[in-house]
């Protein structure tokens, strides 16, 4: 059966972020996928370098209202990268209208930023508050930073974590919340990346999994992860192994999207490993991506095309959940 | 892995221009720069569409902004260029490919115009100008296409029968007499092009796909679909790229290459009729907005080679 899914982020001529991340694992899953630019730039912002433009609000409301005239429906929306608060007001009415006629699923990835560094304008959280508020949100997938900025609080202990995913849960209506990666933690090791998983209605419940970091600077990792996760959280409801709001759904779907994620980023490492050791027009002495540094970065670009055959991954996942209160113990 | 920088249109719903294009060559194992020469809803085939035109600007810094990044002589082994709405975006990009891909670097006084040497990238160019009699671009297209079709820099041309008329300056009346002079006027107006593809022409009342190489025309017999397919000439433009790099190592538009592009081809239009049939619940339909590209995926990576009767001219 036919599924489609509107994705809502940003284009890049060259290389794999946002849109370029998402699309292409969507469509081999089967997806008919709708793509709305929120910029237009030549590459990712990494390499220090860049050109293009930003979507202005008359645009993307036009761009609306020409595809609600000639009635197209989903079954999903992802949101990621949008530069401006503007633009999001817009999505959030566009979704709102949306959800209001059918029982799609929304995915938001708030992207604001990494590691206390913010890339949009500070407006625009409090746009996606106001968004959250409008309850029309079903997954979402901050990290760490991001849950800090929504939550107005450092995430620090594993009390402040529960404390955010719960006012997340509550305050917003959300019920899958998703923290794809938590870094720095009192009490976690330290070369390990975390990822918590919560589901609403399951109080304080929280799973924490374990990954071991890769040493090199990725971009479009998190846009590839919210594709995938939204491609399992829905198809895993469509094969009926699990039922809405269980909390195994969550748990099982971000096992087999971790799974494919450190497939294609071990991938990514060593054919980038490889073709920069070949390239000996390379004048670069960096061996890993390194932001800023365009001559390593194009070699690091995630390897989505190579990746293809993984993002058919079914299986039960390569990682072990783990209950976040045990973990401390 | 083999990349393409392809230019050509963005819809958001819907598969016309580069979202014909690229998913295909992605699917085949072609990492894919899109630039976007369009900004639309959808395509206007609908009837109503919203969006807007990347201005020549924009394509020009977007351009700009690869070259900082990449060495576009050596990063892409092909561009294709496809749907381009207005004179000066042709213009600018006419301009940036010409002097950052395919000029000589050293200021050699050899013939600029010598066809490329094989370390720079192919450029595959869809003359986007009309169908069936009409253009829907603006005439002023023309003679810039013209003035790109004689740099020497384009290997491989895949215009329908009306762009190619257009562009010749020639009709082709159904027979193959008029067909073998409408290629000699090809050759001779445009006798750096090594390579031609004219989807579909009507010969007597049956339909073919013909072929140029070099001198040699062919042509083979299409199985006709009763129906229109919007998108239809970009998807066979990115089949056509991704066959002529498939085990064919001289890039070459062979008799091979055309075939096994046109078992593609019907396979996928068969599998988008039959899926409008069921949507359309037995209503009558002559066109069919959308491809169902994404459904019909297998057939990208099917590297089976079929033998056609091939007829030369």
């Amino acid at each position: 059966m036919s599924k489609s899914l509107l994705s809502i982020q940003s284009h890049v001529v060259h290389g794999y972020v946002g849109g370029k991340a998402a699309i292409f694992p969507l469509q081999c899953q089967g997806w008919e996928v709708d793509g709305i630019n929120t910029v237009n730039f030549s590459n990712h912002t990494g390499y220090g370098s860049f050109k293009g433009t930003s979507l202005k609000k008359q645009e993307i409301e036009d761009i609306f209202e020409g595809i609600s005239n000639i009635g197209v429906e989903y079954n999903a929306i992802i949101s990621g990268y949008v530069p401006n608060e503007e633009l999001i007001a817009s999505i959030a009415a566009y979704v709102k209208f949306m959800k209001s006629s059918s029982s799609l699923l929304y995915l938001l990835d708030p992207v604001m930023g990494d590691q206390g560094y913010l890339y949009v304008d500070k407006t625009c959280i409090s746009q996606y508050k106001k968004l959250l508020s409008t309850k029309i949100v079903d997954i979402i997938t901050p990290n760490q930073f991001e849950l800090e900025l929504l939550c107005e609080k450092k995430v620090q202990t594993v009390d402040d974590l529960k404390w955010c995913v719960n006012h997340i849960h509550k305050t917003y209506g959300v019920k899958y919340v998703v923290v794809s990666s938590l870094t720095d933690l009192e009490g976690l090791q330290s070369d390990y990346i975390y990822c918590a998983t919560s589901t609403a209605s399951y109080d304080n419940s929280i799973n924490l999994f374990k990954i071991p970091i890769i040493k090199s600077y990725f971009t479009g990792v998190g846009d590839l992860f919210s594709a995938l996760l939204l491609d399992k959280v829905y198809s895993n409801l469509q094969s009926n192994s699990y039922r809405e709001g269980d909390k195994g759904l969550l748990v099982h779907s971000v096992n087999q999207v971790l799974t494919i994620m450190t497939k294609t980023l071990k991938l990514t490492h060593s054919l980038g490993l490889k073709a920069f050791n070949n390239d000996k027009a390379s004048r670069s002495s960096s061996k890993v991506g390194k932001i800023n540094d365009g001559d390593s970065m194009k070699y690091f670009e995630l390897k989505i095309i190579q990746s293809r055959e993984f993002f058919s991954y079914e299986g039960k996942g390569e990682y072990f959940p783990l209950e976040l209160d045990s973990i401390l113990q | 892995m083999p990349s393409a920088l392809s230019i050509s249109s963005h819809v958001v719903h819907g598969y016309v221009g580069n979202r014909a294009m690229v998913f295909p060559l992605q699917y085949a194992g072609w990492d894919v720069d899109a630039l976007n020469t369009t900004n639309y809803s959808n395509h206007p085939g609908y009837g109503k569409f919203k969006g807007t035109k990347t201005t020549p600007d924009q394509i020009s810094d977007l351009i700009e902004g690869l070259e900082a990044i990449l060495n576009v002589k050596s990063d892409y082994e092909l561009i294709i260029t496809g749907y381009t709405p207005s004179e000066d975006a042709l213009k600018v990009i006419f301009d940036r490919v010409s002097s950052n891909i395919y000029s000589s670097s050293s200021s050699s006084s050899s013939s600029s115009s010598s066809l490329p040497s094989s370390s720079v990238p192919l450029w595959i160019l869809d003359p986007v100008l009309g169908d069936n009699g009409k253009l829907y671009v603006s005439e002023g297209l023309i003679p810039i296409y013209e003035t790109i079709l004689k740099s020497g820099y384009v290997t491989l041309i895949t215009p329908n029968q009306f762009e190619f008329e257009t562009l010749v300056g020639v009709k082709i009346d159904s027979s193959l007499e008029s067909l073998k002079s409408a290629l000699e006027k090809f050759h001779d107006k445009f006798p750096k092009i090594p390579n031609l593809v004219i989807s579909s022409v009507s010969i007597g009342d049956k339909m073919y796909s013909v072929g140029y190489n070099k001198g040699k025309a062919f042509y083979i017999e299409v199985e006709e679909i009763d129906c229109s397919f919007s998108g239809c000439g970009d998807l066979f433009t990115a089949l056509i790229s991704i066959e002529i790099f498939n085990d064919n190592p001289s890039h070459e538009l062979t008799p091979k290459v055309l075939g096994n592009v046109l078992v593609k081809l019907n396979k996928i239009l068969q599998h988008t009729f039959e899926s409008e049939k069921v949507k359309m619940k037995g209503a009558p339909f002559t066109n069919v907005k959308d491809l169902s590209l994404i459904s019909s995926r297998h057939v990208l990576t099917d590297r089976t080679s079929h033998e056609h009767e091939v007829e030369y001219l």
